[in-house]
């Protein structure tokens, strides 16, 4: 089964329908593997007012027939290399789209998957394709008086940005208990106390450096030193502990050239367990989290959930 | 009656139902403790935070001979409310036992 989520609108729900149709989705999952370049990362291409791109989401864990597929996957994205393949791809989803499904959503009582909902997608989407937005590629970071980019001091080719550090956000009532380190670490607000490769089907249940390591990558993160590019700001560095065989943790570097980190569903801060700002989070007294694995860039597009 | 142990950052803490004799006796000893003289320390970051357990109305944390609520602090100097609660560990978490009972 597959879901698919038509991102266009701003402020009611996306059209939105499920694929159950098994040789349907099979198909489609097949010539994503075959049309290399087709399938974009959610959320990295377009992302004004209109139509933005096609979301597909695997809904079983069934490995599909051909393997190689991503989980989550965007169609007529324009950060697809192959964006007239991907196009040709997401019009056939389209013809999948019911007029009165059997799966009622949420979302189909604002957004009813009405004949006239079908032609204006089929529009907007026809008109993308063959005009599509130029998306602004930084050549430059963009301003932001919060915010700075600065040279990796380890890798001096790499850049990557430092915020202010900003407690107040997530130490209220309704963020505090639902977010944890890796919520913070990231900088995203999920309210679902993220786990790594959680949103990727690839989370684990062992607490070692290469198992937590692998999960988060799986999320988008990659390893120190490989340089993210500007279209990637804001880019952040995380460093990732481990107390052995219990629990992971992780830490964010923040403007001022010190560590931020929120343990658990406790407040955000910025001193270790010794009440010491953190300068070094290799160094720092993190208790019984005594393995230190690594650091870590996470782009804009790392999704966490 | 939850109780959850509070200890982890990344994973989500264990969290586990009290039997009810066990509720009984943790309000029992709980409604024993006089009010604190001194502020708690600040709880450590990463690591054992303390059990934290929802009696009378109030949200209470039983850590480091404290049992702490948002407007008022008990003593509990023999550490008998983490120590109830540390025998009622669920076997699926035995393996934090002794780390815990290094700390109580």
């Amino acid at each position: 089964m597959l879901h698919v989520q038509i991102d266009m609108f701003s402020g009611r729900p996306n059209p939105e329908w499920i694929i159950t149709d098994e040789d349907l989705s099979e198909g489609l999952l097949a010539s994503v593997v075959e049309a290399k370049g087709a399938a974009a990362r959610p959320g990295t291409g377009f992302s004004g007012l209109g139509f933005r791109e096609i979301r597909i989401t695997r809904l079983s864990d069934d490995p599909p027939r051909r393997r190689g597929g991503p989980r989550d996957f965007a169609l007529a994205s324009v950060a697809a290399e192959d964006f007239r393949a991907s196009g040709e791809l997401a019009l056939r989803v389209l013809e999948s789209m019911p007029l009165d499904s059997d799966i009622q959503l949420l979302s189909h009582a604002l957004t009813p998957l009405t004949r006239e909902l079908r032609d204006l997608i089929f529009e907007r989407v026809e008109g993308f394709l063959s005009d599509p937005p130029k998306v602004s590629k930084f050549k430059t970071s963009p301003y932001n008086p919060l915010r700075s980019t600065i040279r990796d001091a380890t890798c001096r080719r790499c850049e990557y940005e430092v915020s202010q550090f900003n407690p107040g956000f997530w130490n209220t009532p309704a963020a505090q208990p639902r977010n944890n380190c890796y919520n913070y670490a990231r900088n995203w607000r999920t309210d679902t106390f993220a786990q790594p490769g959680r949103a990727h089907g690839a989370m684990t249940g062992t607490m070692a450096c290469a198992n937590v390591s692998t999960a988060a990558m799986a999320d988008g993160l990659v390893k120190r030193c490989n340089c993210l590019p500007i279209s990637e700001w804001p880019r952040r560095l995380m460093a990732l502990v481990i107390d052995p065989g219990w629990d992971y943790h992780w830490y964010r570097h923040q403007r001022g050239g010190f560590w931020g980190h929120k343990p658990g569903g406790t407040a955000a801060r910025n001193m270790d367990n010794s009440g010491v700002v953190i300068a070094n989070p290799e160094t720092c007294n993190r208790g019984g989290y005594t393995d230190f694995c690594g650091y870590f860039y996470a782009g804009r597009s790392v999704v966490i959930n | 009656m939850l109780i959850e142990l509070d200890i982890f950052s990344g994973r989500p803490n264990p969290r586990w139902p009290l039997s009810p004799p066990a509720a009984r006796k943790l309000a029992e000893l709980h409604h024993a403790l006089p009010p604190s003289a001194h502020e708690p320390p600040d709880l450590p970051g990463l690591g054992y935070r303390g059990f934290v357990y929802e009696l009378d109305g109030n949200i209470w944390r039983a850590w480091s001979g404290y049992v702490i609520g948002s407007h008022q602090a008990l003593t509990d100097y023999g550490k008998v409310v983490e120590t109830l609660l540390l025998s009622h560990l669920p076997v699926g978490h035995a393996g934090l036992r002794s780390r815990i009972r290094a700390e109580v």
